[in-house]
């Protein structure tokens, strides 16, 4: 799978990195990193769960394995 | 031959807008220029995450920068604006001429006369009242919080299991029933009552804030109440008055500055108006519309930089707002008429609300539920067009 941030509508709640820490960091600049642009298919649960539960729906799954 | 491109405001509109130009091409000078002491910032977190004294304040600023020829003066504000002559008076008596501006001055707390502000009395809107409150805190501090909309009712949220006492109030009889309608409002109401604020709504308040006394005093017409802090969110208006002795420019019923749907202002040539402070043109709903969320703002950044440099024009999306409360996340999209009737969809734990006006669905709120977001926008527009 391949996701995509879009850091226009990114309020840096850090919903994301509750959800899938291993993907999704906001760090103590106060901006979201994406530390793995294609994680790995175990886990396209909880990145569609974070994308899901974005309150600005930031994250896009641009392609699915 | 290169412009000078003049920002008044430095929050989020201004910001983006700069930054926007520069993606796009724009080579010229951009100036901009700032109330606030602060680096540009979104808004969003205030009420939210930032009273909570766990969040860092790092996080409100706004990401990225612009490239030079770039100047920034911030603790400054313009004072007045001539459209013809293209120049623009500064607080510091200063006069600045341009080729283009972009009006971001966003909005103003709307203020009571017997609460002026103070350490006391807030009107939550900037970093600066965020962090004086947040100064305050503690787990024996009383809070009363005036005016249950997004402002007051995330507040209340944010500090309920923080402080020793939460009471909301609101003459309406619900929270934020005009943005996401009265089902979901006394879904809110519930919510909050569930996690100890209280509420008193349906009543109109008055506040005394007496110098001889070591508490504000919140009357309803049958109840006294003694806080420490008083928190107000009555709403907000446009902070356009500095262009009120301008010619040819027209103002909506609030106040926010009227534009086309390109974001430039009407009647006028170089001059474009976003965020809080405006009024664009909607071509979906065929009116003009003023929206007071982060999401139209930065779409409307993003249009006017196009609209200056002639790129192509971003895709329409609809009015977005998203708050969170008690854990709870609640989103809104298009927008709720005043004569709405709403219609209510469960799914399983989800909920749906549609907002219906003249045999269209004009919005919607969801609680918990964004899996639907997109679903719902589409049938929005669907209905529209």
């Amino acid at each position: 799978m391949k996701i995509e941030v879009d850091f226009d509508k990114c309020q840096s709640n850090a919903v994301c990195m509750q959800i899938a820490p291993s993907v999704f960091e906001v760090r103590d600049d106060g901006y979201l990193y994406v530390l793995d642009e294609s994680p790995e298919d175990s886990l396209q649960p909880l990145v569609e769960q974070a994308a899901a539960s974005c309150p600005t729906q930031a994250i896009k799954i641009v392609s699915r394995s | 031959m290169p412009k000078r491109c003049v920002i008044i405001g430095a929050s989020l509109g201004g910001f983006r807008s700069a930054r926007e130009l520069r993606r796009v091409g724009f080579s010229g000078e951009i100036t901009l220029i700032g109330e606030e002491s602060f680096s540009p910032y979104q808004r969003p977190p205030l009420s939210k995450q930032l009273i909570k004294k766990t969040f860092p304040l790092e996080r409100c600023f706004l990401r990225g920068s612009v490239a030079e020829p770039f100047s920034q003066q911030l603790g400054l504000t313009a004072t007045a604006l001539d459209s013809h002559a293209k120049k623009i008076q500064l607080s510091d008596g200063k006069e600045i001429s341009y080729d283009l501006a972009i009006v971001a001055t966003g909005a103003k707390p709307v203020t009571i006369t017997t609460a002026a502000p103070s350490d006391r009395v807030i009107y939550l809107r900037t970093i600066d009242d965020a962090l004086r409150l947040r100064d305050q805190l503690s787990n024996e501090v009383r809070i009363g919080v005036v005016g249950a909309g997004f402002i007051g009712s995330e507040v209340a949220s944010s500090l309920s299991h923080q402080v020793s006492r939460v009471v909301l109030f609101d003459s309406d009889e619900q929270p934020m029933s005009k943005a996401i309608g009265p089902y979901l409002a006394q879904a809110l109401k519930e919510l909050h009552e569930s996690n100890g604020v209280e509420t008193i709504f349906g009543t109109s308040v008055s506040i005394v804030d007496s110098q001889n006394e070591d508490f504000v005093s919140i009357e309803t017409p049958s109840q006294q109440f003694a806080f420490d802090v008083v928190v107000i969110g009555i709403g907000v208006r446009p902070a356009t008055q500095w262009l009120k002795d301008s010619d040819s420019l027209h103002f909506d019923a609030v106040g926010a500055l009227m534009a086309d749907k390109t974001g430039r202002v009407l009647d006028t040539d170089d001059l474009y108006v976003v965020g809080d402070a405006s009024s664009w043109f909607d071509p979906i709903y065929q009116q003009h519309l003023h929206v007071e969320h982060f999401e139209s703002t930065v779409n409307q950044a993003m249009q006017v930089a196009r609209s200056i440099t002639g790129a192509p024009s971003i895709d329409y999306e609809l009015p977005f707002a998203w708050t969170e409360q008690h854990g709870q996340l609640i989103q809104t999209v298009g927008v709720r008429m005043e004569d709405s009737k709403d219609e209510v969809i469960h799914q399983k734990d989800h909920l749906l609300v549609t907002f219906h006006s003249s045999e269209k669905i004009t919005g919607a709120a969801l609680f918990n539920n964004s899996e639907a977001l997109e679903w719902t926008k589409s049938e929005i527009l669907a209905s529209l067009s």
